[in-house]
């Protein structure tokens, strides 16, 4: 199967010009453009599985506030084959992972700010009955506009809906390394908005320290598997953070058992504007 | 945290006693220490004298052959494993066991439970299918499930995860916990074990249930840290420390240890009084008396000038004395804020230590009930209590 190219673009789609390629996986390709009404936009073509009309259906369902808008989608066929395609809107800035590679940590001010925004993102995801599961830094964008913004619900769970994945498979669908250990083992009927707390507050931890604890010096996969079902991450210090409560909220957030977390992102955001006033920014 | 009184051999004057001192106070009956024909008539004195009642069902083994406690109708008369498969024989035994809470008075029900050898798919399912079915019956939130860990399973920080990931969903309203000790000890020496209880009770409490922690003793007066509801204690060592033993090997002769023991409270330590003599000969016996709300008076005679091994002090007023100074000090335990909690116990731990300097220094000792050697114990157990869940709770300090 051989995914669309710019050619193809430029035909199909002639209201984009300035096509470039952004990104491109195994199911998926991914490229910028310049549409002559919505501007600068990114231009997605994946299989047209039912995870892509999931992921279409996670977006439109509410217009978040920090997630790229969906302008448009549909299906085209490209030698042959179909592809779901969906253009969205293009946030400038970078992928936080790209940040990080480049500058090792965020500050505290850009740690605060990023886990607003998530949490605020999980508030609404929360009330479309929705888990997004695959919460890392490659599907964070740090926009020039001072906010960050989450990507990619490719894998998103509809709670209200059957279950994609098999529930006799071990593993579930999750990015090792930032998935929650219930979302790991594939417990779903354990699944809810805490699993996606739990990577946020590991990408938040990160953020802050310069590494991910479960990834951090691991020998293989299976290490990171373990360390993220059992390990405690390491209580750090961080610079402003007076009382250690914004330390605190990150160990609770990443909390292996779901009860030990905040119930919701609403009481999550309740903590985290709880000790905003403790911390120096 | 409150104080609840674990019912076993030689309580029932003693919870009289107490309950009428006090004008209120939880008794835990045990059907193992009652015929069913006695159940109903202590319930109600304890109850005209402003008590409560709760009746642990103790269904940890349903292979356990006590006469007494296979006499009560709600125990099945063969045990089988049809009795996890067929819902007519789970939901008779428990309507028996309801028409007996109903007989005593209780005012919650509390659901049985096996004890867990290892938390596994296995126990959750036997676990899920009492409390599925007596929610049927009885007003889940008049329903504490009974959550019996063995000392491995208390041990394992996966399994302590693995059943607080589980239960938060159970519909009940609380929990009746009961942790067997490691090496069937008194007071417990592994810091591992009391963290993981720690850990369990704050988790139970973060997910709003109320939890009821049976066979405790002094040393789990930390437990308030972790918010727990109640803690129930009684009088010989077997009722303040759980073994699974108790129901599957032959009844100990618990009348024949005759062993008196002074419990001091704020040593957290008993002395046979043989030591008290020693204290009484080093001049510090008056630090061993109990400051006056842990003083129910029952120990006052070791403190007259007489000699105290010579004072006769024994049954009842040893344990009369233990469990009303217990009771202050649980009230004491908890705290208006998660941090005030902690740090009285840190505090409280501090003085312990000095306590137990001073009289050991003076010939006092405690032997195995000397508290000096557990204080790390719960400082280690308190510390991780802290890293892994003082946020929560300090966010969510509920009330009891």
């Amino acid at each position: 199967m051989t995914f669309p190219d710019a050619a193809f673009i430029s035909k199909s789609f002639p209201e984009i010009s300035q096509v470039s390629l952004l990104d491109q996986g195994g199911q998926k390709i991914v490229f910028r453009g310049q549409h002559s009404t919505h501007g600068e936009v990114v231009l997605k073509f994946a299989e047209p599985d039912i995870r892509t009309e999931r992921e279409i259906e996670a977006v439109t369902s509410f217009p978040f506030t920090f997630v790229p808008r969906i302008l448009t989608s549909g299906k085209v066929i490209h030698n042959g084959n179909y592809f779901a395609y969906l253009i969205e809107q293009f946030v400038k800035g970078e992928s936080l992972r790209k940040v990080l590679t480049a500058r090792h940590k965020l500050t505290l001010t850009e740690s605060v700010q990023l886990l607003t925004d998530l949490i605020e993102t999980e508030q609404q995801v929360e009330t479309q009955n929705i888990v997004h599961r695959d919460i890392k830094p490659e599907n964070i964008i740090a926009g020039i506009d001072g906010h960050f913004w989450l990507l990619d619900f490719g894998i998103a769970r509809h709670l209200d809906k059957v279950s994609l994945t098999k529930t006799a498979q071990k593993f579930g669908p999750a990015t090792v390394g930032y998935a929650a250990p219930e979302q790991l083992k594939n417990r779903k009927q354990e699944l809810d908005v805490r699993a996606d707390l739990f990577s946020i507050g590991l990408v938040a931890f990160e953020c802050l320290n310069g590494f991910n604890p479960f990834i951090d010096g691991a020998r293989d996969v299976l290490e990171v598997l373990r360390r993220s079902e059992t390990m405690q991450i390491p209580t750090l210090p961080i610079s402003g953070d007076n009382n250690g409560d914004l330390v605190g909220f990150i160990g609770s957030l990443t909390a292996k058992p779901t009860s030990l977390r905040p119930k919701t992102a609403g009481k999550a955001m309740e903590l985290l504007r709880g000790l905003l006033p403790s911390l120096t920014l | 945290m409150d104080l609840g009184l674990q019912f076993g051999y030689g309580m029932i004057k003693i919870s009289e006693t107490l309950v009428t001192k006090w004008g209120k106070g939880c008794v835990i009956l045990s059907p193992r220490d009652l015929e069913p024909d006695q159940i109903p008539g202590f319930a109600k004195r304890i109850r005209s004298r402003g008590g409560e009642t709760l009746l642990d069902p103790q269904f940890y083994e349903p292979r356990a052959n006590w006469p007494r406690l296979t006499r009560h109708s709600y125990w099945p008369p063969v045990y089988s494993t049809q009795l996890l498969t067929d819902g007519v024989l789970v939901t008779r035994m428990l309507r028996e066991l309801r028409t007996l809470n109903i007989s005593a008075g209780c005012e919650y029900l509390i659901v049985p439970g096996f004890a867990a050898g290892t938390v596994d798919d296995n126990w959750i399912g036997t676990q899920e299918l009492f409390i599925e079915h007596s929610s049927k019956i009885h007003d889940p939130e008049r329903l504490l499930a009974t959550i019996c860990l063995s000392s491995d399973a208390v041990r394992s920080e996966n399994q302590i995860h693995e059943l607080l990931s589980t239960a938060e969903s159970w519909n009940v309203s609380g929990f009746y916990l009961v942790a067997e000790h490691p090496k069937n000890e008194y007071l417990v020496e592994d810091p591992v074990w009391l963290t993981n209880l720690l850990i369990l009770i704050a988790g139970l409490r973060l997910a709003g249930k109320r939890v009821i922690v049976g066979y405790g003793s002094h040393q789990l007066l930390c437990l308030a840290t972790a918010n727990a509801s109640q803690l129930a204690s009684g009088n010989w060592m077997n009722m303040r420390s759980f073994s699974i033993d108790r129901y599957i090997l032959p009844e100990e002769e618990e009348s024949k240890r005759k062993a008196v023991w002074y419990y001091c409270p704020q040593a957290l330590s008993e002395y046979k009084p043989m030591y008290l003599d020693m204290a009484q000969r080093g001049g510090i016996l008056d630090q061993l008396v109990p400051v006056e709300s842990l003083n129910g008076g029952y120990a006052d005679v070791l403190f007259s000038g007489a000699q105290p091994s010579s004072t006769g002090f024994g049954e009842p007023n040893t344990f009369l004395h233990y469990l009303y100074a217990l009771a202050g000090q649980c009230q004491q335990a908890r705290k208006e804020t998660y941090e005030e909690t902690l740090r009285f116990h840190q505090e409280f731990l501090d003085q312990v230590e000095r306590k137990t300097e001073l009289f050991r220094s003076h010939g006092v000792f405690g032997q195995d009930r000397d508290f000096a050697q557990y204080i790390d114990v719960s400082r280690a157990a308190l510390a991780a209590l802290n890293k892994e869940v003082g946020f929560m709770l300090s966010k969510n300090w509920l009330a009891n």
